[in-house]
């Protein structure tokens, strides 16, 4: 009965005692920022069946893994680069499971600066202020600092009201930002008569708007004719800051033409025969 | 042959014509079905409905019709079953396959059924007639109408059951009969409800008195139905128990169903069905919904009748029977109404009382075939007339029943009721792309090919295919069946279609895909713009500033009852399958097999030559009929027969067929026709109308020579017009013909024309990426202002007019809506119909008028505001809005205006409607009215055309309310109305506004 007690006693101790386990040790303890694809960690650890992980908040790595002896040798690669920030490298062999945290990096690299303007498109009939937005980012989509602790610059800028499209800092076609033409400023209507002497050609333009733009291509100008009791509404668009019209000679002789385009309105033109 | 051995024989081949009956049935239905399943009225809207449980299986709400419906509001026992055949194959498949098996357990049914009745061998012959009865064969190939032919398949397996179950009290016969109807009531809802009635009763009528030989041999008006009534008495319990039971089942299997329909009961305007016509006005619904599934029946009414009522074990059949038969004529008399009542009658489909009725007569029919074709009627004919005219007679009939089920096959080849099949595929790479899901689409001119559409894709549209279950006000106030049909359904179709592409804000409707051109008009000057057209030659219109789908809070159901209807109605049909298989294994050998012992084979002559003569007539008269209407009609006989003939041929547009009534001669080919067509005929009328209804005047008739005034109205998206024309026609060699009259065409100066276009392009996402626009890729809502907003007063009602300026570089696109507040603080939104421009080139401007209809102005109720909001957005290309207008008043009165209009065609495609927005003054320049008219002809390029409008001048007590504050809104930010130097001081004023219909320049 008491040795029966005994081995009671001496397989309960058995069966309650750890396992024990060997924690890998980091034998560069002076890293605490990893730059991906770059810096190699080293670890002394026993047995060659190890697997590692690296989670970080917005990404999870899958390093590479080989053996020196009896060191670990750790390589995170990330082709595309990374998220930076925080990471946790876990490293598993059998059932032991074994945290190291360190930041990492992504290896120096081209940073890229954003230039974001609101409004993006100025008319000159408005506003000429752009609000300008400047920040950097890396081609993982990392923050750069503009300057030492800065990240962010805003600026209030005036562009020149002159018509156009323009380049932003960086040059990305994506990022340029238009300068538009306003409405015009007054319509100068004249006619010649065509070589035949068949046709009035009546003429619009140059079109400008208060800053001397040509008015935008596509502009719709509506020309009245009026004649005895009959009208007519010719709508026709600018193109180059000229619009055209021909006219039966026969037909439109001494009618009267104004041209509008939105609320502006020509002085009224008389057509005749010479 | 002694008794014993002819039930032997009778069983023998009764087994065998049912194995050739399914055989047959295989071979014919199983081949031809995928055929004609694209066809059919509602095969797509169950393959809908079992898509939604392949995808949902315990979420009854579908979102994807009607801003969502619950799935609850049909049974779910066949979709069920379809969704899970189509986890093994593709859904059309799976519907095949499924249709077959149902079919299949049908001619069973139909054989089982029968063997109440009579002998094994009638029962065999009942099963061939079932594959090629024509109710059946219509029901499924036309209708494709799998639930109702599963409902019957079942409950015509259980009425054997029942039958036994009432004769022998044996619970086991009980056990099975239930376990079918619970698939009955699963699987079609409205089977289970009538069949108790014209089926179960007269089961039970049959059973007590085939029970109680002597009963049968009672007077009717005597002892018999006191004895009836006695019988029934002492089997009360097994009759209790069977009807407890049923009723318990029907409620508890589908619960969801009955909570759906007492919770959300339906309350819309009675839809239009063919059935419910007067089948002596319209003779083409007779034709589909009584003529064609009946007409076997009507062919053999004499012996049906006969037998019938020989015996009063028919007695209930007989009462079913006829009954069906007056339900099924639908309006042709008042008496459906009647017996239905009101609601009753406007909501169910009678057909399906004809199909009923054809079903109680199989036996009958049966009877008799099986006797004229081996019995004593053959020898009786024989002996009177002879062999041969007796197998002349029978091989006639046969043959010509035999071709007219062949026209039923085909009755879509000669009668389309769906439109060509249309490819889905490109309309669904369109709707995955670029987010397009994210708004609802609507499919115009596809028939139930909407449902196969929405089958396989997950995007929604604002349609639907099942009525019964939509509850939006803009289709339940009007008897519309589908949006995508709407020009067939007139007035009310218009209306509804009009409604919701005029508040497709409302619904988040931004994508139309049209199959008919004849929907184009109204897409265009109801602010619709043509996008793209895609590789299946679909046209897809696209409206801007739409909003995408807001959420819409589902109907809850308790999980208890999702789950319930997820499992219960699925497992009836393995239930009774497992049940079957016991009843084979274990019980079928024990039991008292069922034998009629009524063996009636003697008719009399008074029945014997009518009920041969008569399928003889009428099938060969069918199909001689319908042999002369495809072939042999004279469209040539009279002026007027030639006159609707041609009109016919013009509105399905076969000119070559049209051709044919000119008078033939060298100096007018085909070629100058087609040729004098295309440069005379175009526009609203020629190109997007159908003809409505026609009437022909005789003005002057000899003997080889008339003159005839055909007035015609013809229906367009925009309304109906009225054309006259007056034409001479000439007799030849017995045969009329039109004399092609001089077209007066105009012929344009130049030899060629050009014309300088400024065509934009709006770039769209220029990052490659999936994800939401980046910040540099939006661009900037345009630019836009109010010159005017005015409330208005007039004899019509309330609306605001006003106009407003493109102020951008830009060409845009508009959406205006006026939002209405009451001193209650409740809200209504309306928005512009047809009097507005929408889209606007760079410095253009528009008058606009929204029509709010008659809204208080007193009261604790009355307008305290109006909101006038403007949404504005680049337009994907561009935007011209007609030729060059001239305009000369020629006419004005107190009432009305009217111009000269001259309005000539620049551009180098024609200018298919031409139109002008019309807008009247007062004479401080306020718009009072806005109004668009058009004209019917198009322009060619280079030409000009000349027609009058008429503007009905506003009343004098038409005035401007100043009361009612409007503030005006543009992209949401508050703006003032700026003022209009160059407006006009004229009191009308007029805007080209064009639809070019060729898409060298999308507008």
């Amino acid at each position: 009965m008491k040795k029966l007690l005994v081995l009671f006693l001496l397989s309960h101790l058995v069966s309650c005692q750890e396992k024990r386990t060997i924690r890998p040790v980091f034998l560069q303890p002076e890293i605490q920022t990893v730059r991906i694809n770059q810096d190699q960690l080293i670890f002394k650890v026993q047995g060659e069946n190890w697997s590692g992980l690296v989670q970080t908040p917005a990404q999870t790595l899958y390093p590479s893994l080989s053996y020196q002896g009896n060191l670990l040798l750790v390589n995170i690669t990330a082709p595309n680069g990374v998220i930076e920030g925080p990471a946790i490298l876990t490293l598993q062999s059998d059932n032991d499971t074994h945290h190291f945290s360190f930041e990492i990096k992504n290896p120096t690299q081209k940073v890229e600066l954003v230039d974001l303007r609101s409004p993006k498109t100025v008319n000159v009939d408005s506003s000429l202020y752009q609000q300008q937005i400047l920040y950097s980012v890396d081609p993982s989509g990392n923050l750069a600092e503009l300057a030492p602790g800065v990240f962010f610059k805003e600026n209030q800028l005036k562009v020149q009201p002159k018509t156009g499209t323009f380049p932003s800092l960086n040059g990305s076609p994506i990022s340029s930002f238009y300068v538009a033409p306003g409405t015009v400023e007054s319509i100068h209507l004249d006619y010649t008569i065509d070589a035949s002497h068949t046709k009035f050609q009546i003429m619009a333009g140059p079109l400008y708007d208060q800053n001397q733009n040509l008015i935008s291509d596509g502009t719709q100008i509506s020309f009245l004719i009026k004649k005895g009791l009959r009208t007519e509404r010719i709508e026709a668009l600018v193109r180059a800051g000229y619009s055209y019209l021909d006219l039966s000679m026969n037909e439109w002789n001494q009618a009267q033409i104004q041209a509008a385009i939105a609320h502006v309105v020509s002085q009224e033109l008389k057509i005749q025969k010479p | 042959m002694g008794e014993q051995q002819q039930i032997l024989w009778s069983d023998f081949l009764g087994k065998r014509l049912l194995l050739v009956a399914l055989s047959l049935g295989l071979l014919t239905h199983g081949i031809i079905v995928y055929f004609t399943l694209p066809q059919t009225y509602d095969a797509y809207v169950h393959m809908f409905f079992a898509d939604h449980y392949a995808r949902f299986w315990f979420e009854p709400w579908e979102y994807r019709w009607y801003t969502g419906f619950l799935t609850v509001s049909y049974p779910p026992l066949v979709h069920q079953l379809l969704a899970l055949i189509s986890k093994i194959f593709p859904l059309k498949i799976a519907f095949s396959i499924y249709a077959v098996a149902v079919f299949e357990a049908l001619i069973i049914g139909v054989y089982r059924f029968t063997k109440i009745f009579y002998s094994k061998q009638t029962a065999g012959v009942a099963a061939i007639l079932a594959v090629i009865l024509s109710s059946l064969v219509e029901t499924l190939h036309v209708y494709g109408q799998v639930p109702t032919l599963t409902g019957m398949a079942f409950l015509l397996n259980s009425l054997p059951f029942l039958y036994q179950f009432i004769k022998t009290t044996d619970g086991r016969y009980l056990t099975m009969a239930l376990a079918f109807i619970a698939v009955v009531v699963s699987s079609h809802h409205v089977t289970a409800i009538f069949g108790m009635v014209f089926f179960i009763a007269p089961t039970l009528l049959m059973a007590l008195v085939d029970s109680t030989p002597e009963l049968g041999k009672k007077s009717l008006f005597g002892r018999f139905l006191p004895d009836l009534l006695l019988l029934a008495w002492t089997k009360k319990k097994g009759i209790i128990l069977f009807g407890l039971a049923t009723i318990a089942m029907a409620i508890l299997l589908i619960f969801p169903y009955w909570y759906w329909s007492k919770t959300d009961p339906i309350s819309q305007v009675s839809i239009p069905h063919g059935s419910r016509d007067n089948f002596f006005e319209e003779t083409s619904s007779g034709l589909v919904f009584y003529i064609i599934p009946l007409l076997l029946i009507f062919a053999l009414i004499p012996a049906i009748s006969y037998l019938i009522t020989r015996k009063k074990r028919h007695l209930g059949w007989a009462v079913s029977f006829y009954a069906c038969l007056l339900l099924g004529s639908g309006g042709t008399t008042p008496l459906p109404k009647l017996l239905l009542g009101e609601t009753a009658f406007n909501i169910l489909t009678l057909d399906r009382f004809g199909f009923w009725a054809s079903i109680i007569a199989i036996p009958y029919m049966s009877r008799f075939l099986l006797s004229f074709i081996a019995g004593n009627a053959k020898i009786f004919w024989v002996k009177k007339h002879s062999e041969t005219s007796h197998f002349l007679l029978s091989g006639i009939s046969g043959l010509s029943y035999l071709l007219f089920i062949i026209y039923i096959f085909h009755l879509a080849s000669f009668r389309p009721l769906q439109p060509k099949a249309v490819e889905i595929e490109p309309i669904i790479n369109f709707l995955n792309r670029d987010d397009h899901m994210r708004w609802r689409f609507l499919t115009l001119g596809f028939g139930d090919q909407m449902a196969w559409l929405s089958s396989n894709t997950l995007a929604a549209t604002i349609d639907g295919n099942y009525h019964s279950a939509r509850r939006l006000p803009e289709m339940t106030s009007r008897a519309v069946e589908r949006l995508e049909n709407a020009k067939y359904l007139l007035d009310d179709g218009m209306a509804s279609l009009n409604d919701f592409l005029t508040k497709s804000e409302k619904y988040q409707l931004k994508y139309v895909f049209s199959n008919d051109r004849y929907y184009d008009p109204l897409l265009f000057f109801s602010g619709w713009n043509r996008t793209i057209r895609l590789e299946n030659g679909i046209m897809v219109w696209e409206k801007g500033n739409i909003s995408t789908i807001q959420p819409v809070q589902p109907k809850e159901l308790h999980p208890l009852l999702k789950k319930a209807w997820g499992i219960l109605p699925v497992s009836t049909v393995f239930l009774a399958a497992l049940l079957t298989g016991l009843y084979l294994l274990y019980f079928k050998k024990s039991q008292t097999e069922i034998r009629s012992e009524e063996i009636e084979d003697h008719f009399p002559s008074l029945i014997i030559h009518p009920s041969a003569w008569l399928p003889f007539v009428i099938f060969t008269g069918f199909i001689t009929y319908q042999i002369y209407e495809l072939l042999l009609i004279d469209e040539f006989k009279d002026p007027a027969t030639v006159i609707y003939s041609y009109y016919d041929d013009l509105d399905f547009q076969r000119f070559e067929q049209a051709f044919q009534f000119f008078k033939p001669g060298p100096e007018y080919s085909l070629d100058q026709y087609l040729l004098e067509k295309s440069v005379s005929d175009g526009g609203l009328l020629p190109s997007f109308a159908k003809l409505d209804s026609i009437h022909i005047d005789t003005l002057r008739i000899a003997e080889n020579s008339a003159k005839m005034q055909v007035s015609s109205t013809w229906r367009t998206s925009l309304g109906k017009r009225r054309k006259e024309e007056v034409l001479d026609l000439e007799k030849i060699h017995h045969q009329w013909f039109i004399i092609p009259s001089k077209p007066e065409i105009e012929i344009p100066e130049e030899q060629v024309i050009s014309y300088t276009y400024t065509l934009f392009k709006k770039m769209g996402k220029r990052a490659v990426s999936s994800f939401p626009t980046v910040k540099d890729d939006r661009i900037k809502k345009p630019f836009a202002a109010f010159y005017q907003a005015n409330l208005i007063q007039s004899q019509a009602g309330l609306h605001v007019t006003g106009e407003l300026i493109n102020a951008d570089n830009i060409p845009i696109s508009l959406a205006l809506k006026a939002v209405l507040t009451f001193e209650n603080d409740s809200t209504a939104t309306l928005f512009p119909q047809r009097n507005f421009q929408y889209n606007l080139a760079p410095k253009a401007s528009t008058w606009f008028q929204i029509s709010l209809g008659n809204q208080p102005l007193e009261g604790k109720n009355k307008l305290r505001s109006i909101s006038l909001e403007l949404e504005t957005d680049i337009s994907e290309r561009g935007y011209i809005r007609g030729g060059n207008l001239s305009y000369e008043l020629i006419k004005d009165s107190t009432t009305e205006t009217q111009f000269q209009i001259k309005m000539s065609n620049p551009f180098t495609s024609e200018i298919t409607i031409p139109g002008v927005l019309i807008a009247e003054r007062d004479s401080l320049g306020r718009v009072l009215q806005v109004d668009l008219q058009v004209h019917p002809r198009s322009i060619r390029s280079g030409l000009e055309a000349s027609f009058e409008v008429s503007v009905p001048v506003s009343t004098p007590t038409t005035r401007v309310l100043t009361q009612v504050p409007i503030q005006l809104k543009i992209n949401g930010q508050d703006r003032k109305a700026i003022p209009n130097p160059s407006q006009s001081n004229e009191r009308l004023s007029l805007l080209p506004h064009c639809f070019l219909a060729q898409e060298i320049y999308l507008q």
